[in-house]
């Protein structure tokens, strides 16, 4: 890499006489209809193309003869004169036309052309067209289709990228991290499909204005709110329903989105169970997602934006384990909330800038609250209640340039983060000298500096190179990190094209969780004295390949990443305090205790066949990878494969639209067995002379149990009424009833003897899941 | 929070079908554990030499005994000891005085059974004594704590028991207001050469919960065992490994067996006291 960043220095200078006529030419790209911004749509002028960037804005060096020719998927391709472009403030918007409104059904949910390199990226359409999961159009679950993404088990909407663990995802929504994914345990992901606009993600080569994860990173942004007239949709599904509302404060000036979701299994199922044997259980989630827009001018807009997501589950019983008890409470919440303000300039030349402020919060707590008491007396209360989050504050600036022919983006950013591993309160009525309050707390920053650069040369070449300064203090340490970033494209033709690629990443969270299953009492926690912050190193190497009238093209890809001071966590340490049951008093983890650090590293090739145009469209896509994993006090010190290690993934997702009435959707997925912790036999252990029996799990990752693999269908009928528009749908998840294994536990089985024996149970949660919903627009 | 697990493994298996795994699914070979423990104290050397059981039976230690395998003992100084198999208690022995344990000296085990050439080695630590032991009551309550200086210069690990000793049924003694065995394991990592001090240890009656006052002419024998480090590490694997509730990692209970099997062969050394409430 050293001899990387001359190159990159001296390519600034490069300045080509060709460039001498040129002006900067540039604008936003609207959809026609409701004036939402278009990220992602592709300008070419000649044989050179440039994005839209998230916020639908780009720039482009032309002279005023030169043909520009705008694409995107699901719009009609404009071309338009570069001299055209011209407006008296420099600002020009482009209005694209939905093909779905002008044409029959045609490249609905064709994926994107790429320009960027190494990012994947999917509309709302294709997200629309997924089968939906009990009613939910869910993002999280579309990118687990992509080749390169492992899923962990059942139903989970953690992301295991390139053999990263589920805490090395960047997760964005507008700009803002999300730290938790999951409703209901990983059943629902906390985006609502309908409010999302866009969705990028990068898994190979990341851009180096992205930096704190070293696995991905899946930015979403949210519908800016229809700047023409107010709409709205929404969906009653069997277990939750949803709605969007958008529409202009003042006529192409300003517009608002309000979005909500809630799921009702507490309404549909509580009051059974408390009829039955008087056992209080309730569960909901519910979001709310908010954009308010506002241009002061052609160059400068203002935009807020926020995600409030919630999930409650409830459990209370009459008589708790005490004998005096009366009734004891039991409360489990999560919630996510993320606050973005954001001010969009364009200054001279086209010079785009972006300023934002961004507030994130996560938290998880519990509740427990026990009265007792005789049956004459005012009940007394035990309660102890415990808290663990991370709260962060982001001040970001950042550029997009044209500078001597090249696209630059560069900026800076700062964040402080606060974790809280642990707030725990203790009241005890019966006792009061031992009720306590004890917090723990650990404040740690970031910061970034970064400079990335697209420059075209040679006719067939594109390099994207880049590099980022990243800060970080944590635990009364400080560390600074360089992360060079390289993606060097050949391509010739637009039919073939080669990439190789180098990117190196930093981290300095991690998220201490159990194996296997996501649960939001996994809690984030900083690097510390002990444990260096994570590192890894991505090179791949892609190709291209159009085949035939440019209707399928094949993507191959192979990568090796080699990762340093990985966080793994001391054997046998579970984060859920249920050493003794009757334990009512909270502890503090012993995070810094549990901590490991050790290496990994990751290979293998991905292949993608896409349709992209067509009644059918959609793609398959094969996976090879190999993980490993070493710990100096995990498995003894020997490598092991993590439990996301799946030699061989295979997804193929079907779209069929015959007409514009109908929208058929299919999906089979496949991944081989992956390493579960299961007990093998159990071995005696000696203590003071007695002899018990404890399982052996043999060598870690030794054993795998079952390949993964279900079928989901889904047929969608839409029909323009006078006053709006509706979809029914009917879908299968699992439609062949697949036992896929959700979580593995330890149950107590009674013989026919009698006696009782402990045997390894298989927990299957999503079998043959039929579902309606019913979805409308106006 | 003591629902915690509840909660969370229900809202996942409400909606749960349930599958059992037969052990049969998995190559799960047969292999032999030696489990063997020295102490200068003990009237015997016992080694325990079974095998593995399947996993989920209810098994008697006694019926995976494998009596025919030939057990041994040796120490630096040439000093060489055949164990016998003892039918009654299920394990190889030989006597303290047949082959007496030194402290400091090293001992090296070889066990062939089941065509396995079985070995592990331990060294036998110095016996420390309790520099001293309290015990108060207040209230209904009973508390104990022990102190002991560390040996400088050298990695040290301990384990600190109590046993109550009196003529009521039920009582425990319990370190750092928890049931964790694990709480009763130190080492001197960051405290070499000073004087430790335990935990605060509390008596109860029938488990954790209650604490309640011994009554007098009750007694507590404190015993301080100076450990190896086989000893230590078996220790915070076993006690993590028993006490696990199934939702952490998995534990990979330590063993220094070298050959083929599982276990442990570790030594101590051990210095008591027994004190009464004033």
């Amino acid at each position: 890499m050293r001899h990387l960043l001359p190159v990159i220095i001296a390519s600034l200078f490069v300045y080509s006489t060709t460039h001498a006529q040129t002006l900067t030419f540039g604008g936003y790209i609207l959809d026609a209809a409701s004036k939402e911004a278009l990220p992602g749509a592709t300008v070419f002028c000649g044989s050179t193309g440039t994005t839209s960037n998230v916020y639908g804005y780009f720039s482009v060096k032309a002279v005023p003869t030169d043909s520009i020719r705008i694409v995107l998927a699901g719009y009609l391709s404009q071309t338009i004169a570069a001299g055209d472009l011209q407006d008296k403030d420099g600002v020009v918007q482009i209005l694209l036309e939905e093909r779905s409104r002008l044409l029959s059904g045609v490249d609905v949910v064709a994926r994107n052309e790429k320009q960027e390199t190494g990012v994947d990226q999917l509309s709302k359409a294709q997200i629309r067209a997924l089968p939906a999961l009990m009613g939910e159009k869910d993002a999280l679950k579309a990118i687990q289709l992509l080749p390169g993404v492992q899923r962990g088990n059942e139903g989970n909407s953690s992301l295991f990228v390139r053999g990263g663990t589920a805490d090395q995802n960047l997760v964005l929504l507008d700009e803002a991290p999300v730290y938790n994914l999951n409703h209901f345990f990983g059943l629902f992901s906390v985006f609502n499909g309908d409010a999302i606009k866009d969705l990028n993600f990068y898994k190979g080569f990341i851009p180096a204005k992205f930096g704190g994860r070293l696995s991905s990173v899946l930015e979403m942004t949210m519908l800016d709110g229809n700047k023409e007239r107010w709409k709205g949709e929404g969906g009653i599904g069997l277990l939750s329903s949803r709605i969007v509302l958008q529409g202009p404060l003042k006529k192409n000036r300003s517009s608002v989105l309000v979005a909500a979701r809630r799921s009702y299994f507490d309404l549909l199922f509580s009051p059974f169970l408390r009829a039955s044997n008087g056992i209080g259980l309730g569960y909901y989630f519910q979001d709310f997602n908010l954009k308010a827009n506002y241009a002061l001018n052609k160059k400068n807009y203002l935009i807020a934006s926020a995600y409030f997501g919630k999930d409650r589950f409830r459990f209370s019983e009459p008589a708790g384990l005490e004998a005096n008890s009366k009734r004891d409470y039991n409360r489990l919440y999560w919630k996510n909330a993320t606050t973005t303000l954001r001010w969009n300039h364009i200054g001279r030349q086209a010079r785009f800038s972006n300023t934002s402020l961004i507030f994130n919060r996560y938290q998880f707590g519990t509740d427990y609250e026990d009265f007792r008491g005789e049956a004459d007396q005012k009940p007394l209360s035990v309660y102890s209640n415990s808290v663990s989050g991370i709260t962060d504050l982001t001040f970001k600036h950042e550029w997009w340039l044209t500078l001597a022919g090249m696209e630059v983006r560069t900026g800076a950013l700062v964040t402080q983060h606060l974790f809280v591993p642990a707030n725990i309160r203790y009241r005890n009525d019966l006792t009061p000298i031992e009720n306590f309050e004890q917090r723990e707390e650990a404040k740690a920053a970031e910061g970034g500096v970064f400079w990335d650069q697209k420059l075209v040369f040679a006719k067939y070449w594109t390099l994207q190179a880049g590099i980022r300064g990243n800060w970080m203090r944590y635990d009364s340490t400080q560390s600074i990190f360089t992360e060079p970033r390289a993606s060097l494209r050949w391509s010739k033709n637009k039919k073939l094209g080669l990439t190789l690629a180098y990117t190196r990443t930093n981290q300095m969270l991690q998220l201490l969780s159990n194996t296997g299953v996501s649960l939001p009492t996994d809690f984030w926690v900083p690097s510390t004295r002990a444990i260096s912050p994570q590192q890894a190193d991505q090179f791949s190497l892609g190709s291209n390949h159009k085949i035939g009238q440019r209707e399928l093209s094949l993507g191959l890809e192979i990568y090796y990443k080699k990762m340093r001071n990985i966080a793994g966590f001391r054997e046998g340490s579970a984060y859920i305090q249920v050493d003794n049951p009757n334990q009512v008093v909270p502890k503090i983890v012993p995070w810094r205790d549990i901590l490991l650090q050790g290496t990994g590293d990751s290979y293998g090739l991905e292949v993608l066949l896409e349709k992209k145009q067509g009644l059918w469209t959609g793609w398959a896509s094969y996976t090879w990878s190999k993980t490993t994993h070493q710990f100096d006090e995990i498995n003894g010190g020997k490598p092991y494969h993590p439990f996301f290690d799946r030699r061989h993934t295979i997804n193929l997702v079907n779209f069929y639209k015959p007409n514009p009435r109908m929208t058929f959707a299919v999906i089979w997925v496949f991944a081989s067995p992956n390493p579960v912790a299961l007990p093998i036999k159990s071995v005696p252990v000696q203590v003071d002379g007695d002899i018990e029996y404890v399982p052996y799990y043999g060598q870690r990752g030794q054993v795998r149990h079952r390949a993964y693999h279900r079928l989901d269908v889904s047929a969608q009928f839409h029909k323009k009424k006078r006053r709006f528009d509706r979809t029914w749908e009917f879908g299968v998840y699992n439609l062949y009833n697949q036992k896929n294994p959700f979580l593995y536990t330890l149950d107590e089985v009674k013989e026919p003897n009698g006696q009782t024996k402990l045997a390894v149970a298989a927990k299957s949660l999503f079998v043959f899941i039929p579902n309606v919903s019913y979805n409308f627009s106006f | 929070m003591k629902k915690i697990s509840f909660l969370l493994l229900l809202a996942c298996t409400t909606l749960c079908c349930t599958e059992y795994i037969s052990p049969d699914d998995f190559e799960a070979p047969d292999f032999p554990v030696v489990i063997g423990f020295l102490s200068p104290q003990s009237d015997r050397v016992a080694i325990y030499v079974g095998n593995a059981a399947p996993f989920g039976e209810i098994v008697d230690p006694m019926v995976l005994a494998l009596s025919d395998a030939l057990v041994s003992i040796s120490d630096t100084l040439g000093n060489v000891a055949q164990l016998e198999f003892d039918p009654d208690r299920g394990d190889f022995t030989v006597s303290a005085t047949a082959f007496p344990i030194v402290s400091g000296r090293l001992y090296r085990l070889s066990v062939a059974v089941s065509g396995l050439s079985l070995s592990a080695v331990c060294v036998v630590p110095p016996a420390l004594p309790l520099k001293e032991t309290t015990i108060t009551q207040s209230g209904n309550e009973t508390y104990l704590q022990a102190q002991w200086d560390d040996q400088p210069n050298v990695a040290n690990h301990y384990r600190l028991r109590a046993q109550y000793i009196g003529t009521t049924v039920g009582y425990e003694v319990g370190w750092d207001n928890q049931c964790s065995q694990s709480a009763t394991l130190y080492t001197d990592e960051g405290r070499d050469g000073q004087t430790i001090r335990s935990t605060l240890g509390s008596v109860s009656n029938y488990g954790c919960n209650g604490k309640n006052a011994i009554l007098e002419g009750d007694s507590v024998r404190v015993q301080l065992l100076h450990t190896d480090e086989n000893y230590h590490r078996y220790y915070t694997t076993a006690f993590a490994a028993i006490q696990s509730n199934g939702l952490g990692d998995p534990i990979t209970v330590f063993t220094n067996i070298e050959g083929g099997g599982e276990g442990v062969f570790a030594a101590y050394s051990l210095a008591e006291t027994t004190i009464s409430p004033k």
